[in-house]
């Protein structure tokens, strides 16, 4: 089994490639660009080598004019069906930093009954930031919003923000108020994953919420044989997210599961 | 169930290209979203 | 597991090579190096919507206000009823030039016209001029004085408070 770690860093690597733009200030402009990425990856990131889905799909209802984004939705439906969650837990660089700071040995919130109900709060994030925001703004106002992004994501703050403030003076000098809220919203979730395990991707991301939505079709992931599993429960001890059952919505692969099962019945890879 | 979505996907996917939107997306993408990094 | 990290490897590999042989997609090419302040704003052609052709260069003798912008930038058409309010005031003293970075005309033409906004709209070579002005973020302001020099700057929507006072830096 190859190290998740290890591919969560490639894939950051991956994703955010155009390391002179960190500290030229500026944003890749290639035509790999137009490709949206599996993972919440902001666009403004200066090394971001491609779009971000959600981003995409927000600055489609954000203009003047509605139109159903049907490129950004085919993808998101294609990366839903191939790997789900999967690409939370292995291809996502804000669960990454997340699952860092976990790392650091303080105290640890467990989950309970409670953190799964919470775990339903990104599904109301989606519906409300993604979609709903921009489309009743636009109704009301000609124009959309970018809600999510702007008003949330913190991996836009911590990848596009900080380091594209940090090099140019001029964006540095634009900054108000709007910044120091998602400052704060970011060092809130920064801050909670040391104690908490991955709360943004529990709780709050709209992205894994979608993806979860595939978690149980999707060609790769986690499955449970049915046929071996004695209902020991070992699985759920384990698990870190609010999975009910290995391989459910809230599932993020990452096959620690997988370790102690002790009849074998869970596997992770691909489910045909 | 897979079959209809990979299906739904390729539909969409296409309809998207036809109309060209992979440039907006490209377009978008290559300008710092203003909003999203905090000047509003 | 394995295949699929090596894969990853390639990947990762054949983009950072991409990356370090384009850096011509980053880096400032020396013309967009111009589009900084005190230097002169380079020239670039472009169409009114109701399509006369014209250039920069053609409004110079007064100051110009060069603004760039698209439809779907909610911040740029958020700040456009500013430029509508006050460009009656300054339009004798002031060259106001929106230029639009829609991938079409139509569309920016479209919502001008929807809006009924009088100040001057043109539309261009998109990429030429995201290049020769190293356009970054939008909305981004200049101001030229008469000279086409550009005198000052700036990247994110304004307040009308600080579209007067950005303008009043040209007179």
């Amino acid at each position: 089994m190859v190290k998740r770690k290890l591919v969560q860093f490639l894939t950051a690597l991956l994703y955010n490639g155009n390391l002179p733009g960190f500290w030229q200030g500026r944003l890749w402009q290639g035509s790999s660009k137009s490709v949206c990425l599996p993972g919440l990856n902001c666009y403004s990131c200066p090394g971001a080598l491609g779009a971000c889905p959600v981003g995409a799909l927000q600055s489609s209802l954000s203009g003047v004019f509605l139109r159903v984004p049907f490129y950004v939705i085919g993808t998101l439906l294609l990366f839903g069906l191939l790997l789900g969650r999967l690409i939370c837990g292995w291809a996502c660089p804000f669960g990454l930093v997340q699952e860092l700071l976990y790392k650091l040995p303080t105290p640890k919130l467990q989950r309970t009954a409670f953190t799964a109900r919470l775990a339903r709060f990104k599904y109301l994030i989606a519906i409300v930031f993604v979609l709903l925001l921009p489309i009743v703004y636009y109704l009301l106002t000609g124009t959309g919003v970018p809600a999510f992004c702007k008003f949330l994501c913190p991996a836009g703050t911590l990848e596009a923000a900080l380091p594209l403030a940090a090099v140019n003076a001029k964006l540095r000098g634009s900054l108000g108020v709007l910044f120091s809220w998602k400052l704060l919203l970011l060092l809130v979730i920064l801050t909670a994953s040391v104690g908490i395990y991955r709360p943004f991707c529990r709780f709050l991301c709209p992205l894994g919420a979608l993806y979860g939505l595939f978690n149980r079709i999707s060609l790769f992931g986690v499955k449970v044989d049915a046929a071996k599993c004695i209902h020991c429960d070992a699985c759920m001890r384990t698990c870190l997210m609010d999975c009910r059952q290995a391989g459910d919505r809230e599932c993020i692969a990452c096959g620690e599961c997988r370790s102690v099962c002790p009849t074998d019945a869970i596997s992770l890879g691909k489910k045909f | 169930m897979r079959i209809v979505i990979f299906l739904a996907a390729l539909l969409t996917l296409a309809c998207g290209i036809l109309q060209q939107q992979q440039l907006g997306v490209l377009r978008k993408a290559s300008t710092i979203c203003l909003e999203c990094i905090g000047i509003g | 597991m394995k295949k699929i990290l090596i894969c990853l490897l390639l990947l990762l590999a054949a983009m950072a090579g991409g990356c370090a042989a384009d850096s011509s997609k980053t880096t400032a090419a020396a013309p967009a190096a111009a589009a900084q302040a005190s230097q002169t704003a380079p020239d670039f052609s472009f169409a009114y919507l109701d399509g006369t052709k014209a250039s920069l260069t053609q409004l110079r003798g007064k100051p110009v206000f060069l603004n760039f912008w698209a439809t779907w930038c909610p911040p740029c058409v958020g700040e456009m009823p500013h430029f509508n309010a006050v460009y009656p005031r300054y339009k004798d003293k002031i060259n106001f030039l929106a230029v639009s970075l829609d991938d079409n005309m139509q569309e920016a033409a479209a919502f001008i016209q929807q809006q009924g906004y009088s100040f001057p709209v043109g539309y261009g070579n998109v990429n030429d001029l995201a290049g020769k002005y190293d356009i970054q973020g939008i909305p981004t302001s200049l101001l030229l004085d008469a000279d086409g020099k550009i005198i000052a700057s700036k990247i994110g929507a304004m307040t009308e408070t600080e579209l007067e006072a950005f303008l009043q830096k040209a007179l």
